[in-house]
């Protein structure tokens, strides 16, 4: 009879415990780099796993194109209405962009924690990566600047790359659309 | 490891304001750098203790599908691959992780630029006709697939660095850190929304046709990419 008990645990309790499957293997929750993010988490990139999220790179110091990439996705997001997505904004500065710096930026912003999440990269090659896998360009100067294209990408609930705007001056339309139908698709 | 002395480096892909005001040179700090490109044999090993990044196992985010194409299987080169040969068709990831895996990193631009400066005789050969005629020669001369040669059998350069240039192109940490204005290829105008910052730069140095080249090369690159003739090397310490 114990035999018969033991024998049924350890066939079926690991499917039980057993955590979520893979991503799939073109998704971006496979990358490596360490992210703190704004929503608490210490593994800020794979713990948006599960909605869609919309998702650029920034630095908080930045003057001149960053305002304007939150100005984008604020347009994204009034377009796509309701739903349980995440915009992301992910620095390229682990110095000064730490999680708590990204917090009061964001409520600086009055950007609302329920959809609006930052990412602070734990090194410089934690950005690098992202960068890599996002199609985004940079560099940094000796004063701490950085120079960098401005791509919003879009991830579906399991990390992969859905649509992509190369600038922010790119047409929005299918953009909008793809991220309406993933907000239904579950 | 070679040990590559701290120095400067021209920014040859930023166009001077004018005649007399020179971009300012990139300060390298000291370093080490492997003298050979990483082989088929040492890849072999990585992969044994790494399965993840076995042709039939990498995840499809981390290279395309070409990715190890001159490998027959996960532990077995297609026949005619030499073991010594530079290891081709990684991807940037790939090449990452093989590097970490040995406590290293991939060299900068900036380091790989500044290493592959030098000729035989001296650290900055970049004005010297006869050096620039070589490159130019090696960029002219159809490439065949099949048969890359093995490493190491190139003339040392200044540093005792070999097989930087006539091998194969090879990835950096920063590939992806050089803005181009209005790509030609795909017909576009400079679209001052894609980049923050300094933004214009070309080719500074029309003599250096070589760099150019691999600075075109670079900005094609996406991080997934694999192909025949892209391996690369390792480096440690400096100021990365």
């Amino acid at each position: 009879m114990i035999y018969l008990i033991q024998t049924f645990l350890k066939l079926f309790l690991p499917l039980v415990i057993a955590g979520p499957s893979a991503p799939p293997s073109d998704s971006l929750y496979h990358l490596k780099g360490k992210w703190a993010s704004t929503s608490g988490s210490t593994q800020g990139l794979k713990d948006m796993r599960g909605r869609p999220v919309v998702l650029s790179m920034i630095y908080t110091r930045c003057k001149a194109s960053c305002p304007l990439t939150i100005a984008k996705m604020k347009e994204l997001e009034a377009a796509a209405g309701k739903g349980d997505y995440v915009f992301a904004m992910a620095s390229f500065d682990p110095k000064n962009d730490t999680a708590p710096a990204l917090k009061k930026y964001l409520a600086d912003r009055k950007l609302d924690p329920a959809h609006w999440q930052m990412l602070s990269p734990n090194a410089d090659r934690d950005a690098r990566e992202l960068a890599a896998a996002t199609g985004v360009v940079y560099s940094r100067d000796e004063q701490g600047e950085y120079s960098h294209s401005n791509v919003v990408v879009l991830l579906d609930r399991e990390g992969v790359i859905q649509a992509k705007l190369e600038s922010l001056s790119a047409e929005t339309t299918d953009f909008v659309k793809k991220l309406k139908e993933l907000s239904r698709a579950r | 490891m070679v040990k590559i002395p701290a120095g400067q480096l021209k920014p040859f892909w930023i166009r001077p304001k004018s005649q007399d005001v020179q971009p300012k040179p990139i300060e390298v700090s000291a370093f080490e750098i492997q003298a050979d490109p990483v082989t088929n044999r040492e890849w072999l090993v990585f992969v044994k203790s790494n399965p993840e990044w076995r042709k039939s196992k990498i995840a499809r985010v981390f290279a395309d599908d070409q990715y190890l194409k001159q490998w027959r299987g996960d532990l077995v080169l297609a026949q005619g691959v030499l073991e010594d040969a530079p290891v081709t068709h990684v991807s940037w990831f790939a090449a990452r992780e093989y590097c970490e895996s040995l406590g290293l990193r991939l060299p900068t631009l900036a380091e790989w630029e500044y290493v592959a400066a030098a000729d035989g005789q001296k650290a900055d050969a970049t004005r010297d006709p006869i050096f620039l005629q070589k490159m130019l020669d090696w960029y002219s001369k159809p490439q065949d697939e099949k048969g890359l040669a093995p490493v190491g059998k190139s003339v040392p350069n200044f540093y005792g660095v070999r097989d930087l240039h006539g091998l194969i192109w090879e990835w950096v940490d920063d590939f992806n850190s050089n803005m181009v204005t209005g790509e030609s290829r795909s017909g576009n105008s400079l679209d001052k929304d894609l980049f923050c910052g300094a933004g214009g730069m070309s080719g500074g140095d029309k003599e250096n046709y070589a760099a150019f080249m691999r600075f075109a090369f670079r900005s094609s690159l996406k991080a997934k990419f694999t192909t025949w003739n892209l391996g690369f090397r390792c480096a440690r310490g400096g100021n990365k």
